[in-house]
């Protein structure tokens, strides 16, 4: 009997029907990149569950961004990022748990896509979350862009994968403490058992045997979790396969970088000197080396510019001198 | 063409190499096994080509080609070969060569041949990763690979636009790039990655083979499988950073710095003497690569200097001569260095060990006010990063295992030696995270992982040391074990 109530529990609670659902509409923002949903007054304990179904024609990253009442903006500090997949898919954001940020009453929402392709959000609701959507938030937060998705700061660090807003890391070695409490107290019953002396000390081997044996299986599913993630990477570079150095440079660089680099090359001679305006990160490094053996100085003979506003002061000692295309040129000292 | 030329930049430095080998084990070359005598030649023959090419440049001052560099080669390797013929004792023979295929697989179990093909998944990842991809690191384009550039169009790193990106820094990384480049007569910034992927096989070679002297294929297969797993150290590999060339060089030193004290605690003189032969020279490459390097050798030194102190009762006037060679070798190897201004780095990190130091150089010198509670922060940063972040898989919660729970082994000579230098290793990072520009970089997180990086081979080493011998009498710990006169072909 008590089976069948327990039985009952579990599957009332899985179809927990949703009590509290607000329909939301996302429109474009002209010359934005981004989606904004109407104006919206919830509360944010009620409402903790954001569903999304989303047609997307290829893969990547979002960022979830809300509004609440205290806020004059969107910021950083209140936002989820997961993965959008290609096709049509249902995308289920428990909030609270991922982000302590959701306070107050939510104002708006805004969808951040960082995809070069097509999205539409085909209906998207804000709900009461139950067992079910908070399973499945977890699990897609858990194959989220954290800890997966090759970022600049990876050379650095690497993140590893959260569940609930924490890493997995936490929840292993939780596992890994319980794990040891239960062997030891284990070992000191069949010990107590057996009439033998406890020692502590000649239990610490024993139970270590079996506590490394954990180790390396849980460390073999983190692998096989890595191996995922490699084998993501290494899709996403067969398009290099075949490739000459130079195609290859010009895929892994942004827009028009490189051809515009290879442009430099062709117009500025090799034992002359340039300075540049480049944006955004890291592509004025880039250039130094691209460009080399002429080499960056500031001030120098030539003056690189790429997609940035330059100083009308410039134009006192440099003259326009060659032309990539608008907001893309090569200025000659006067 | 591209692939041979490719092929060339390893293959030259593999063939250097293996002379040395041969100069630095004659006749103990059989204590060691045919694979990992190939894998120690590739990296000590690339770091002595970068030697040569800074002694052509700084000393005899001539352009620094193709033929300049395979020339000077040619004479030495000719020199050292002559010497050899005479001694008869080149370290590879033509038994060991037809051994090759004989591949030690009798009693595998499934399990062992899936290790065997993640182990290769991942070096078949790593090579691909880094050969596919054009440089895409920003600290990369900044100082190595804009030298190597440099060199391979003015034919000298010793000009003032390279040394501008060159600092303060160690050659090595700079060097080894450029010869890459030079080597392949092409500037192809994604297949001259191939220089790290290939240490990346050498050290799993090298730390199997490490392994496999005393333990079983099993054992040794797992852990060296543990190792390969690393997700920092593989990403690492595919990048033209020096952090995993360091990684590699004194990774590798530290474990033939413990197979020293291991061969010398079973009375195998002659081959304690190779094994710290050959663990001085790669710590002089190390040396060579960051300027950690510096610091991470005397912690070598002094532990060297520990056990053999604390052992003083085994060692004979002709031990300590023995002892001497590989120190005489090391300082050797790093004089151009120290002469070049890492003597500057290390009087400043003395200073700064000391208290003294007056903050004028980044790398070391202690902050004048230092926070009441920066040690904590230091900490605190430490533990977040180690335990919880997926640099390291579970390498550190396994570390403490293997601390606590196997301590009797772990604090046991000669394991403890390497206790030792990992403690000195991390107490070293506090002393560097002392510096202001230091700890700023610890605050944004840019520098910890890779500074842990250098060491990490250590860890999984000792732990592998610590564990394996404790799980003597589980199934786990089976398979066959090589009789010490029967080794070849492991």
């Amino acid at each position: 009997m008590p089976k069948r109530i327990l039985f009952s529990i579990l599957v009332l609670t899985l179809l927990q029907i949703t009590v509290l659902a607000k329909n939301i509409t996302f429109h474009p923002v002209p010359n934005q990149p981004y989606l904004q949903s109407s104006q919206l007054m919830l509360d944010s304990e009620e409402y903790n569950t954001v569903v999304l179904k989303i047609k997307a024609n290829k893969s990547g990253q979002a960022n979830l961004f809300w509004l609440t009442s205290y806020d004059k903006g969107f910021d950083q500090r209140k936002n989820v990022q997961f993965l959008i997949k290609k096709g049509e898919k249902s995308y289920y954001l428990n909030i609270p748990s991922q982000n302590p940020n959701w306070i107050g009453w939510i104002k708006g929402l805004l969808l951040f896509p960082q995809i070069n392709g097509k999205i539409e959000i085909s209906s998207a609701e804000i709900i009461e979350g139950n067992l079910f959507t908070n399973i499945i938030s977890g699990w897609q937060e858990f194959w989220g862009p954290r800890g997966r998705v090759e970022t600049g700061s990876t050379i650095n660090t690497m993140q590893s994968s959260n569940l609930y807003g924490r890493s997995v890391f936490v929840y292993i070695y939780w596992t890994l403490f319980f794990i040891f409490i239960g062997l030891i107290t284990w070992k000191i019953i069949v010990t107590i058992k057996n009439n033998k002396n406890l020692d502590l000390l000649e239990l610490l081997p024993e139970v270590g045997k079996k506590l490394v044996i954990a180790i390396i299986i849980i460390w073999a599913l983190l692998e096989a979790n890595t191996l995922s993630n490699n084998w993501n990477s290494t899709k996403q570079d067969f398009i290099l396969i075949g490739k000459n150095i130079n195609e290859k440079r010009t895929i892994i660089n942004t827009g028009d970088f490189y051809p515009f680099i290879q442009f430099c090359k062709e117009n500025i001679p090799a034992d002359s000197t340039f300075d540049s305006r480049i944006p955004p990160f890291y592509n004025d490094i880039k250039a130094t080396y691209y460009l080399y053996p002429i080499k960056h100085e500031k001030g120098g003979e030539f003056l690189v510019i790429y997609d940035k506003q330059f100083e009308n002061e410039l134009l006192k000692t440099y003259t326009p001198w060659k032309k990539f295309r608008n907001g893309a040129y090569i200025l000659r000292k006067k | 063409m591209q692939i041979l030329n490719t092929l060339i930049i390893i293959l030259i430095p593999s063939i250097f190499g293996l002379f040395l080998l041969s100069l630095f084990m004659q006749k103990s070359a059989n204590r060691f096994y045919f694979w990992e005598k190939l894998a120690l030649a590739f990296p000590i023959g690339l770091g002595a080509i970068v030697i040569v090419m800074f002694l052509l440049t700084k000393l005899v001052k001539i352009p620094l080609t193709f033929f300049s560099i395979t020339g000077s080669l040619f004479v030495t390797a000719a020199i050292i070969g002559l010497y050899l013929l005479k001694k008869k004792a080149f370290c590879i023979n033509l038994a060991e060569i037809k051994k090759i295929n004989k591949f030690d697989h009798q009693n595998m179990a499934w399990w062992e041949y899936s290790l065997a093909i993640l182990l290769a998944f991942k070096v078949i990842y790593v090579y691909f990763a880094s050969i596919v991809k054009p440089l895409i690191d920003v600290d990369a384009f900044l100082y190595y690979s804009i030298v190597a550039k440099g060199i391979f169009f003015e034919k000298t790193f010793n000009t003032p636009y390279l040394l501008k990106h060159i600092h303060d820094k160690p050659l090595l990384p700079y060097l080894s790039q450029g010869w890459a480049f030079i080597g392949m007569h092409t500037i192809n910034d994604a297949l001259f990655k191939i220089l790290f992927p290939t240490l990346f096989l050498c050290l799993l070679v090298i730390f199997y083979s490490a392994l496999r002297k005393y333990y079983t294929r099993r054992m040794s297969m797992i852990f060296t499988f543990l190792l390969s797993t690393l997700p920092f150290l593989v990403f690492h590999v595919a990048t033209a950073y020096g952090d995993f060339t360091m990684s590699f060089y004194y990774g590798a030193a530290t474990i033939y710095l413990l197979l020293f004290m291991k061969s010398f605690n079973a009375s195998d003189k002659e081959s304690a003497f190779s094994n710290l032969l050959i663990s001085f020279v790669l710590l002089a490459f190390a040396v060579w690569t960051k300027r950690a390097g510096i610091v991470y050798a005397g912690t070598n030194i002094f532990v060297l200097l520990t056990y053999l102190t604390v052992n003083k009762n085994k060692i004979t006037g002709s031990d300590l001569l023995h002892a001497a060679i590989p120190l005489f070798n090391f300082f050797i190897l790093i004089i151009p260095m120290l002469l070049y201004g890492q003597f500057n780095i290390l009087i400043v990190i003395i200073r700064s060990i000391l208290g003294i130091g007056n903050g004028g150089a980044s790398a070391a010198a202690p902050a004048k006010i230092l926070p009441p509670n920066k040690a904590g922060i230091i900490f605190s940063i430490m533990a977040k990063k180690l335990f919880l972040y997926a640099d390291w898989h579970l390498l550190w919660a396994l570390f403490i295992v293997s601390l606590v729970l196997f301590y009797r082994r772990s604090l046991r000579s000669p394991l403890v030696f390497l206790l030792a230098i990992i403690f000195l290793d991390v107490l070293a990072l506090f002393v560097q995270f002392g510096t202001v520009e230091m700890f700023r970089w610890l605050l944004d997180g840019t520098i910890f992982d890779r500074l842990t990086m250098a060491y990490i081979v250590i860890i999984t080493y000792f732990c592998a040391e610590a564990i394996i011998p404790s799980l003597k009498d589980n199934s786990l710990a089976g398979g066959t074990r090589p009789s010490p006169k029967n080794k070849k072909g492991s």
